[in-house]
């Protein structure tokens, strides 16, 4: 149940209840997740991997039951990536579940050192900010107490 | 090599860090909480995680007893600081160990100081904190000391 309520009763939305107690807060929020967004859809495999594998850290079942359909990641996909059997993952998906691992257990340059000679700046730059808005707004959708009562996995786009 | 700074991050993403950028400068510095109230949030997340690395930066303005209080959330007793403070810093904790234990009381509490406004932009601000704090020690990053005039300096100082 939300802390804090939004405007319309019924919106349990971050965006909702951030807009309803600061709005200028919530315009900046979405001034960088949109930009990040359209990144992710060009190519959004290792984000989807990164966010959920974020989801972990943060306890966020909201976050933990969404599935962005057009990452195209199974669900035998996500239970490897859960146990932490990387071993039927392709070279680059490891590298950014690695660079995932060390952003949640508390730091290991060589990963991102890893990520950005085998997919660029470009491609580090772009998991790693993903991971920034993962874990940092995965709390808050727990802190605020938007979680669903019942979480079920959701499948969006 | 390792990557001792954040710049090449805002070369190779500019949109999205210039984003990144005015969300934690509005979150810090657009009015919604007292003077220093977040960047002590901010450096008891550091303190928490072990990390640590961003503490001798200054995201915003700060009280001139600042570093005294400081002091207090990184190494002394909470019950030292003033009570707002100790609300603050007491919700920081279940942040960072168990934000399934914020319950609705926390939050009045936090409102009924600080407004809606200040409650909400708290959470926010805690999640940012973290986010950042866990990026540097990723990037094993440690940035110069003292007050930025905006966080984009963040992504543009370099050992």
């Amino acid at each position: 149940m939300p802390h804090l309520t939004a405007t319309e009763p019924d919106d349990i939305s971050m965006l909702g209840v951030l807009q309803a107690h600061a709005p200028t807060v919530a315009a900046a929020r979405e001034g960088f997740f949109a930009p990040l967004s359209e990144s992710v859809s060009a190519a959004p495999r290792r984000p989807e991997l990164l966010r959920l594998r974020a989801a972990e850290l943060t306890g966020c079942t909201l976050c933990r039951n969404l599935r962005m359909g057009a990452a195209d990641v199974d669900e035998d996909t996500i239970e490897a990536m859960r146990g932490h059997d990387l071993a039927g993952f392709e070279a680059d998906d490891e590298a950014a579940l690695e660079l995932g691992d060390a952003f949640c257990a508390g730091g290991d340059a060589e990963a991102v050192e890893r990520v950005r000679a085998m997919l660029g700046d470009q491609e580090a730059a772009r998991l790693l900010l993903a991971l920034v808005k993962a874990v940092a707004f995965g709390k808050v959708v727990v802190a605020l107490g938007l979680e669903p009562a019942q979480p079920t996995i959701t499948v969006v786009g | 090599m390792m990557s001792a700074t954040m710049k090449w991050m805002a070369d190779a993403q500019p949109e999205v860090v210039a984003g990144l950028v005015a969300l934690i400068d509005e979150t810090w510095n657009g009015g919604h909480l007292p003077p220093g109230v977040l960047e002590l949030a901010r450096l008891r997340i550091g303190w928490l995680l072990d990390t640590a690395r961003l503490q001798a930066m200054r995201l915003g303005p700060v009280p001139d007893d600042f570093d005294s209080t400081a002091a207090i959330v990184t190494t002394g007793s909470l019950d030292d600081l003033p009570i707002d403070l100790r609300m603050v810093i007491t919700l920081v904790d279940h942040f960072v160990m168990d934000a399934h234990g914020i319950d609705d009381a926390t939050v009045a509490e936090l409102a009924a100081v600080f407004g809606t406004s200040g409650a909400a932009t708290l959470v926010v601000g805690m999640g940012l904190a973290e986010s950042l704090e866990r990026l540097a020690a990723t990037l094993d990053f440690h940035p110069v000391e003292g007050p930025l005039a905006s966080s984009a300096e963040l992504f543009g100082r370099s050992l």
